[in-house]
């Protein structure tokens, strides 16, 4: 083999190597993941902190609870249009129920997921590097470079910065908790064949995108750090 | 006796009328809803606020482009699920590359509809009662605001369309920009819903 080959095919490997990482989120996603780097990993107490894949059995759950939590949000959205559009499409009781019993479903699973999460998190031990990372982040501004929220940002940054990241998974859980409730409430009216009332709707919806933009802060500042 | 029948028969009716306005969402529902209300009728040059029935032009605008608003925004996050769970379920680019068409359309559709609203909302002149009520709303402002970017979507769907993974910022700038929209939205439902209530 020649140097020109070497050469070449040493090029091609940096090349693939580079779209394999572009293509690989080394770290994800959408609700609260990412935070799994701050635990130590269970099995042999290393850091998981800066890993460049998705490591922990604590991220496992994160990715699996997020993915049940944005279907039933999908599903409630979903029920939102058909009240939305009820004047001018008509109502379908039956169709209704369903997208609700799926919405109902995932936030049950969601739950569930996030309590055994829950449970794995507070019996695992934090890691140091990733807390102290953590406390003396720039909240700030971060928030500021990102126009985020003030009001759920610094619900975030309360619990980070004290190093509880636990606790919000605690509070993601409580969300659901409270989604689910809503939208029980919802099933029982629908059930009567009777129209939901209004401020249950818009409750449900707040809550779903409030824990949605909360989970994805958690998100934004693991990817930042 | 007859006025006692009298009495019964205007009790059952009070009480069908009851229930029938609690049945009926005299004042919708989920995105804007209500902001009709704050319009005369382009018709008549009447006042529609506190109509018991869905009452204008404006409001059945505001109700369409609500309706794929909320298809938009329930596709969107049907994407951050696929993206969420591609390390469990993987990740199928055709299904995918539909979901991202289907949001594009809904916000497109969106878009159309508030812009025929907009045309709507600025030639008809607006209702005193409620604007005197309402003081410092800024309906136009809301108009602006409420328009989803629909440019995000499009790099999405560019990304998507190569088969490739979406940039992960983009997808939290969709979510929460579509929650922003419908948080707001919803806010201003609720205050045209506790003016209707109070009047």
């Amino acid at each position: 083999m020649n140097k020109s080959t070497k050469k070449f095919i040493l090029k091609s490997l940096i090349f693939f190597m580079a779209i394999f990482l572009l293509n690989n989120q080394i770290y994800s996603y959408v609700l609260a993941n990412g935070s799994g780097q701050g635990y130590e990993d269970p099995g042999d107490g290393k850091s998981n902190f800066g890993s460049t894949k998705d490591n922990s059995i604590i991220d496992t759950y994160i990715e699996k609870g997020g993915g049940y939590f944005l279907n039933s949000f999908s599903s409630i959205l979903s029920f939102s249009n058909r009240i939305e559009m009820k004047n001018i499409e008509g109502f379908d009781f039956e169709e209704i129920q369903m997208i609700l019993d799926s919405a109902i479903n995932n936030m049950i699973s969601a739950k569930s997921t996030y309590y055994i999460l829950i449970q794995i998190a507070q019996d695992t031990p934090y890691d140091p590097e990733a807390i102290s990372k953590l406390r003396s982040f720039d909240y700030q501004s971060f928030m500021n470079n990102y126009s985020l929220n003030s009001e759920i940002f610094k619900e975030v940054e309360w619990y980070l910065k004290n190093g509880n990241i636990t606790g919000n998974f605690i509070r993601i859980y409580n969300s659901f908790i409270k989604i689910e409730g809503l939208l029980l409430s919802i099933k029982d009216e629908l059930s009567l064949n009777k129209m939901p009332s209004l401020s249950t709707i818009w409750d449900v919806n707040e809550e779903a995108t409030r824990t949605l933009v909360f989970g994805q802060y958690i998100t934004r500042i693991f990817n930042a750090i | 006796m007859i006025k006692n029948k009298k009495k019964l028969i205007f009790k059952a009716v009070v009480f069908i009328m009851v229930i029938f306005l609690m049945n009926t969402e005299v004042f919708s529902v989920i995105c804007a809803n209500g902001a009709g209300g704050g319009y005369e009728d382009p018709g008549g040059g009447k006042s529609n606020f506190g109509s018991t029935k869905e009452n204008s032009i404006i409001e059945s605008y505001i109700e369409e482009g609500g309706g794929y608003f909320l298809n938009a925004f329930s596709n969107i996050i049907s994407i951050s699920n696929r993206v969420e769970m591609e390390n469990i379920n993987g990740i199928d680019y055709d299904e995918l590359n539909k979901v991202v068409d289907n949001a594009l359309d809904n916000i497109r559709n969106a878009k159309y509809t508030y812009s025929i609203l907009i045309q709507t909302a600025l030639y008809t002149p607006y209702d005193l009662a409620v604007i005197s009520k309402l003081k410092l709303f800024d309906y136009q402002a809301f108009m602006t605001e409420y328009s989803l970017n629909k440019g995000l979507l499009l790099l999405i769907k560019n990304e998507v369309s190569l088969n490739k993974m979406p940039a992960l910022p983009r997808i939290w700038e969709v979510n929460e920009e579509a929650s922003n929209n419908l948080t707001f939205g919803q806010y201003i439902t609720r205050v045209f819903y506790a003016l209707q209530k109070n009047r």
